[in-house]
């Protein structure tokens, strides 16, 4: 359930929190804060923000349609429990993975992670970016030394199943030293009335992360999500992103390829029904010569729901022989549901290969007659199709214990919203 | 590669072909854009009273409105009071009514821009109402056009003669409040081409207007209104190139198109007005308003444009799909070499059911220029059955320029399909080196490998068009590889 937020409630919130953080974190907090205060909250006047209208979504007053859905599961993972924004560190195991508490950092003066909260790709005129820096508290600081490989995965899972007045804003940092290897593993699940998470990632040479997004949001959750991260000499980023929408939900994902070889690989799948929205934003800056992206996105969306998709790959100047692609797809299962992609490409150099391709249209009317002919109920083909259309995404993920979950989130989806998707109309 | 970059460099430093000035006595109205100047333009034309008032209406709508900021180009800002709003060549009392009659002056004009007036009663039957500055001087094969009542004539003539139908039209695709640019338009638009093809017929010839730009300082704004009939046709063409200039000089034309039930408008450009020299002075702002609305069954509207010119362009031919099966086209060349800036595109918006629309655009940059293709498809709650194909290619020559790709893609209806692919890519070193192992010379490899990218958009212009587009597609570019 969220009620109204706007600019100034959430500035009011900024100064009426006193957290005992040390100089250098409340000097980033206060001109991040100015920042802020500059910009506003987005609304779709903004070109970034076109089909994401966050200052119309929070000036809503929101109510939970059915009950709140929970988090994926991820056992034996090295979990950090978020009930309701705030970290409850005694159900959780982060410090056997020598991760460390966000509060913890900021409070200590002399912390070697200054530079890196708020460093890793920076970006100019973000209104979000900034909120979030000017009153993040929550979040934890995950940095893995050099040739080192973090044996289980880093589970964050996110959880909100009370009222949080005025929003919450957390922040994740990952540092991988050169070689070092890790699994990070967001869960995000029940109704933020308004959530703002910024995930770092800084991954030096050679060094590799999978990094798995599932978001289970209920009707009313307002959260909006950005990955920041820097890739550097032949590292290596792979992604999995699942959303299925909320009354506003939004994962950014802002990566720069900083170093040669870099790669980058990117699959995201959005399901949404009722009035949810969903939108994937991505900007890759190819920064050096001889980098890689790929980004595959595919959606569904029935009911009223509003799916978007806004991919901008950037080459810079000199940045020649860069390789990057990008496709998306999205399926309309209604006459009511509504589909934007804005596939954009910024090139400055001229020895590059870059394409991109966007599709929008329904399931294949053969291939629903040709299950139909076969006696299999209408409801049952459609999700047959859906599974099939998103296999090839979830054929990606290397990993067999993490295929095998973001399987079971799209096929979670399917079974508990049958009904919804097979209801055309 | 040295070899070919000295060949290229040659090619690069080639002058701008059609730079010269006639030397014309023109009627200036006084510098500057207030009421005054839309009463003395309107006057100017004898135009009827609501003509004058609609003018008025949109130069105070103007007023209220700020420039467009949206687009990706870079210009410094445009004093709209340091500039002519009308100017007509003297002698437009008495009009010539053949060759004879009109300026030598004139005529040389044409014959060095290669516009073969005297030469177009044996061409291929193409009536030329060819636009010198503000007024057109002479319009052939009318009584051809006559015959069948097609109307292709000056638009001030059309609003003496026919105003009913521009009253009627008029403004209807391109409101007075559409944009910064079209509603500045509206208010000092000067000159233009009417068309009007009745119902069930197909125009007999190729419609061809060239608009220069002549008189130093003077923004052109012309304003073309085509309307096609019921299960007519007309193929209409325009072509371009101006004078060498140091300043840069603004243009905002406006382009409206209407196809009735069962019509269709082709619409043909080729654009080659002063890009500015190789350091980026001068050359011509380019910021033009082109739509078609496809109002009945039916129809349809294809734009075929190349634009090689203009330091700047702004530009989106758009198609309004509104008739149920009615048939959106856009095939485009755009080079941008040297500082030139392109942003230009398309909309097609499907309104109406089993609309279909294609979109194919080939974007090419060069030396330190600027590339953009934007465009919209989008599809409405109503339109089941829409259709869309858009493909974009950008071909870069060079480090320092840039091609850039901004689609938009919206659809409200799961019957739609809509697809959208782009690429990016180099003249190919294989590709290069396959021509010039078979002995043919790298400026003329380069010509051969971008007219091949081109492709499928040269074949889309008529024959008289096709010649000189590809002459200019190898012209423009060469250039730029090395």
């Amino acid at each position: 359930m969220g009620d109204a937020i706007s600019t100034g409630s959430l500035l009011e919130t900024a100064t009426g929190r006193n957290t005992g953080a040390a100089d250098w974190a409340e000097a980033l907090r206060d001109r991040s804060r100015a920042e802020f205060a500059a910009l506003g909250l987005p609304n779709r006047r903004l070109e970034a923000w076109r089909y994401s209208d966050l200052a119309r979504a929070l000036s809503e007053t929101v109510r939970e349609t059915g009950s709140l859905p929970t988090c994926h599961d991820m056992p034996g993972a090295y979990s950090a429990i978020f009930e309701n924004g705030i970290l409850d560190e005694t159900q959780s195991s982060f410090r056997e993975a020598g991760a460390l508490p966000l509060r913890q950092i900021l409070a200590d003066p002399a912390s070697p992670f200054v530079g890196h909260i708020g460093g890793v790709n920076p970006q100019d005129d973000h209104p979000l970016l900034s909120l979030n820096t000017a009153l993040m508290e929550e979040g934890i600081v995950l940095r893995v030394p050099a040739g080192t490989t973090l044996e289980q995965p880093l589970h964050l899972r996110f959880d909100w199943q009370a009222d949080t007045i005025g929003g919450r804003h957390l922040r994740v940092l990952i540092l991988l030293e050169e070689g070092a290897k890790a699994t990070l593993v967001e869960t995000h699940g029940g109704s933020p009335s308004f959530a703002t998470i910024v995930t770092e990632v800084r991954l030096a040479k050679n060094s590799e992360l999978t990094h798995v997004r599932l978001e289970r949001l209920g009707s009313s959750g307002r959260q909006s999500a950005m990955t920041l991260g820097e890739i550097g000499a032949s590292a290596r980023y792979r992604a999995f992103y699942l959303s299925e929408g909320g009354h506003f939900s939004r994962h950014e994902a802002l990566l720069k390829l900083a170093g040669e070889e870099a790669q980058a690989d990117i699959e995201g799948a959005s399901l949404a029904t009722g009035t949810r929205h969903c939108d994937n934003t991505t900007i890759i800056t190819h920064a050096v010569p001889h980098t890689t992206s790929q980004q595959s996105f595919r959606g569904v969306l029935s009911g009223r729901a509003r799916g978007a998709y806004q991919g901008c790959i950037r080459v810079a100047p000199d940045a020649q022989g860069t390789d990057a692609r990008q496709m998306s797809r999205a399926l309309l299962l209604s006459h009511r549901a509504e589909a934007a992609t804005k596939p954009e490409l910024e090139i400055f150099a001229d020895d590059v290969k870059c394409a991109h391709g966007a599709t929008i249209g329904e399931l294949d009317a053969d291939a629903l007659f040709f299950l139909r002919a076969r006696g299999i109920p209408e409801a049952e083909a459609l999700s047959i199709l859906i599974e099939a259309f998103f296999s090839e995404s979830l054929a990606m993920i290397e990993n067999d214990h993490l295929r095998g979950l973001a399987t079971d989130a799209v096929q979670d989806w399917l079974s508990s919203h049958a009904s919804e998707v097979s209801s055309v109309e | 590669m040295s070899q070919q970059a000295e060949t290229l460099q040659e090619l690069a430093d080639q002058k701008y072909k059609y730079g010269f000035v006639t030397d014309i006595e023109s009627e200036f109205a006084p510098k500057g854009l207030n009421e005054e100047i839309v009463r003395f333009i309107s006057g100017k034309k004898n135009e009827p009273g609501w003509m004058l008032e609609w003018r008025l209406d949109a130069y105070r709508r103007w007023l209220t409105m700020t420039e467009p900021k949206w687009a990706r180009v870079d210009y410094p800002p445009i004093d709209f009071q340091d500039s002519y709003y009308f100017a007509a060549p003297k002698n437009d009392s008495d009009k010539p009514k053949n060759l004879d009659e009109v300026d030598p002056e004139l005529l040389k004009t044409y014959e060095k821009l290669g516009i073969p007036l005297s030469e177009q009663k044996m061409l291929a039957g193409v009536a030329v109402d060819a636009v010198f500055d503000s007024v057109s001087v002479a319009t052939t094969f009318k009584a051809k056009l006559e015959e069948v009542g097609v109307i292709f004539c000056p638009l001030s003539e059309a609003l003496a003669k026919h105003p009913e139908l521009v009253r009627k039209y008029l403004g209807t695709v391109v409101p007075v409040t559409d944009n910064y640019y079209a509603t500045l338009n509206s208010a000092v638009f000067s000159e233009g081409s009417f068309v009007y093809v009745p119902e069930g017929v197909r125009c007999p010839m190729e419609l061809s207007t060239y608009f220069r730009i002549n008189a130093s300082k003077t923004g052109q704004f012309e304003r073309t209104l085509i309307i096609a009939e019921k299960n007519s046709y007309v193929s209409y063409l325009e072509g371009c190139t101006a004078p060498m200039r140091d300043e840069n000089q603004l243009h905002a034309a406006v382009v409206e198109l209407v196809a009735l039930e069962g019509a269709e408008i082709k619409y043909s450009t080729v654009q080659n007005w002063y890009p500015g020299d190789e350091n980026g002075k001068g050359g011509i702002y380019n910021f033009v308003t082109k739509r078609g609305d496809c109002r009945g069954a039916n129809s349809k509207i294809s734009w075929t444009q190349v634009e090689t010119g203009s330091a700047i362009t702004w530009k989106y031919p758009s198609c309004i799909l509104r008739g149920d099966n009615s048939v959106g086209e856009f095939y485009s060349i755009a080079i941008a070499n040297n500082c030139q800036q392109a942003d230009t595109g398309t909309k097609m918006i499907h309104l109406g059911k089993n609309t279909k629309s294609r979109i194919i655009s080939k974007g090419i940059s060069a030396g330190r220029a600027q590339n953009t293709y934007r465009g919209l498809v989008s599809v409405h709650a109503k339109a089941d059955g829409a259709r869309n194909f858009t493909q974009c290619d950008s071909l870069l020559m060079g480090s320092r320029c840039g091609a850039h790709t901004v689609p938009y893609i919206e659809s409200h209806n799961p019957g739609a399909i809509v697809e959208h692919e782009a690429t990016t890519s180099k003249i190919s070193d294989d590709q290069l080196f396959y021509c010039l192992s078979r002995g043919i010379g790298t400026e003329e490899a380069v010509a051969l490998i971008v007219n091949g990218f081109c492709r499928e958009v040269l074949q889309q212009l008529p024959m008289e068009f096709a010649v000189e587009a590809q002459k200019l597609v190898g012209i423009s570019l060469e250039g730029s590889v090395g």
